[in-house]
């Protein structure tokens, strides 16, 4: 269990986090990323309702910029993400892929100094919360351990941006709620994102509460945190229906 | 092979094949082709699995969608012969599981449990890399003939192909978009089943067969009539709410 890959990462994110002596926040998530994995810069936007997507964080120089561009151009990675509910992966903006694929963006990035981006959607099925862009000045796939990286990332930055919206606000004395609720299953909380048992919970919560997904993930995990349990444990018990979650914040 | 097996093996190559150059959803196409390797190579439950290239394999289709069984491919991230053979590209076997209980103790006897008795992985191989494994079940102690193998490796590389289309193979990017994306398609379905397994009041397993009809006799991609579930779309309200069609 600590050697695996959500445990690196999130140990990565903690120490980064006390070795600044601040509250956890998606920023370091961000951070962390550009650290991780051999990139340039790092963004990470919120989406809010409508394809809109609001950049919460940015590492680099030209983050918010590509943000633009693609606001601007109306074509880019992170738009491209959101159809495909995949990632979108460009090692070269030059190339003939790159240029066919976003004739606009393309030319313009690379006026940048931008050669390859690789855009993640924080996205778990149907809960969808945002987009991680990672951009490098020089052509070049991510290679499989990066690959690997990235993805896991997305999915801290998943659950940090779930914690985020659901109360905690970054002044917030909350917030230390949220980085203990994420501390005590850390990388559990990583790896039980993607159990079949969590997925069919959540659609079996959202049914009950008649919420959306990703409320109904949150309630999910609220419960587990609340009751010292793991993720899969309480989807198991909701499946049985051996538990069902109330109408209240923490599911009791 | 008799006449008649050959016969239905042509077929089957020949629909799948159909299926690919139309419009096809990827986690109904990998059903279809599960249940097709299930009456084909005469075994008696079928998973395909994939990489999620997270290091964890996810299952991504099944013969039948209960839960013992789909949790019996999900437990073999920590042992057993999918892992086996993801890890060495080599066809991983056993002829009797009791015979095999060293050798995957947690997962021999849950597939024991299940009433499986023999169990057989392959690999699905892209250029030099695995992708993931079709995992074959007996409930009865059983080796498959070279014949039978040949095939089933036939229909592990129609499995890698259906994941990934021919034109991604070549570019590692756009095999990692495809399959990342067919498995979000693959989790939105499980979400869906378990929003419809509680409206309807019916099992999980349920939950996918009546999803799949729907599409089928709508004409509608499996993952948009699970997407259009999941967000409460009016257009599939008959599926949520039938008793309320006069």
């Amino acid at each position: 269990m600590g050697s695996s890959r959500e445990a690196r990462l999130w140990m990565r994110l903690v120490d980064h986090v006390r070795e600044r002596g601040e509250p956890l926040s998606l920023r370091h998530a961000c951070e962390v990323c550009a650290d991780a994995v051999r990139v340039a810069g790092v963004g990470l936007s919120m989406l809010a309702g409508d394809d809109q997507r609001d950049l919460v964080c940015a590492v680099g120089d030209l983050s918010e910029r590509l943000e633009e561009l693609q606001v601007t151009v109306g074509e880019g990675p992170s738009i491209d993400v959101l159809e495909s509910a995949g990632p979108v992966l460009v090692a070269g903006l030059s190339s003939d892929a790159g240029r066919r694929r976003w004739p606009v963006f393309a030319a313009a990035a690379v006026e940048l100094g931008v050669q390859a981006v690789f855009a993640f959607p924080l996205q778990v099925g149907a809960i969808r919360l945002g987009v991680l862009t990672l951009y490098r000045g020089v052509p070049g796939s991510l290679d499989a351990d990066e690959l690997a990286d990235a993805l896991v990332i997305a999915d801290l930055a998943l659950v940090l941006m779930l914690d985020t919206a659901a109360g905690a606000d970054a002044n917030d004395a909350d917030v230390d709620a949220t980085a203990l609720r994420v501390n005590k299953h850390p990388y559990q909380d990583g790896m039980e994102l993607r159990q079949i048992e969590v997925h069919q919970a959540v659609g079996v919560i959202a049914a009950q509460l008649d919420v959306g997904v990703a409320e109904a993930l949150v309630r999910l995990r609220a419960y587990a945190f609340s009751t010292d349990q793991r993720l899969s444990e309480v989807a198991h018990a909701v499946l049985a229906r051996r538990i069902r979650l109330g109408s209240d914040h923490d599911g009791l | 092979m008799s006449i008649a097996a050959e016969r239905r093996l042509a077929e089957t190559f020949v629909e799948l094949a159909n299926t690919l150059v139309a419009d096809f959803e990827v986690v109904d196409f990998l059903s279809m082709l599960a249940g097709r390797c299930m009456e084909l190579l005469e075994v008696d439950a079928v998973g395909v699995l994939v990489t999620d290239q997270r290091d964890r394999l996810q299952v991504m289709a099944a013969s039948s969608e209960q839960t013992r069984l789909l949790e019996l491919f999900q437990l073999q991230n920590q042992e057993g012969p999918c892992l086996d053979c993801y890890r060495t590209g080599k066809i991983a076997v056993s002829a009797d599981l009791q015979a095999d209980l060293e050798r995957w103790p947690r997962f021999a006897t849950e597939a024991r449990a299940a009433g499986f008795a023999a169990v057989l992985a392959l690999p699905m191989r892209l250029n030099q890399e695995i992708i993931g494994a079709l995992n074959l079940f007996h409930t009865t102690p059983k080796t498959l003939s070279q014949d039978a193998v040949h095939i089933a490796q036939a229909l592990a590389d129609v499995a890698t192909i259906g994941l990934l289309h021919e034109r991604a193979i070549r570019d590692r990017n756009l095999v990692a978009e495809q399959l990342q994306a067919a498995l979000n398609s693959r989790i939105m379905i499980e979400q869906a089943k378990g929003l419809l397994s509680e409206r309807r009041q019916i099992s999980v397993d349920q939950a996918f067969v009546e999803l799949r009809e729907f599409s089928r006799s709508n004409n509608r991609k499996l993952n948009e009539v699970a997407r259009a579930v999941i967000e409460h779309s009016a257009d599939v309200s008959a599926l949520i709410n039938p008793a309320k069609d006069p």
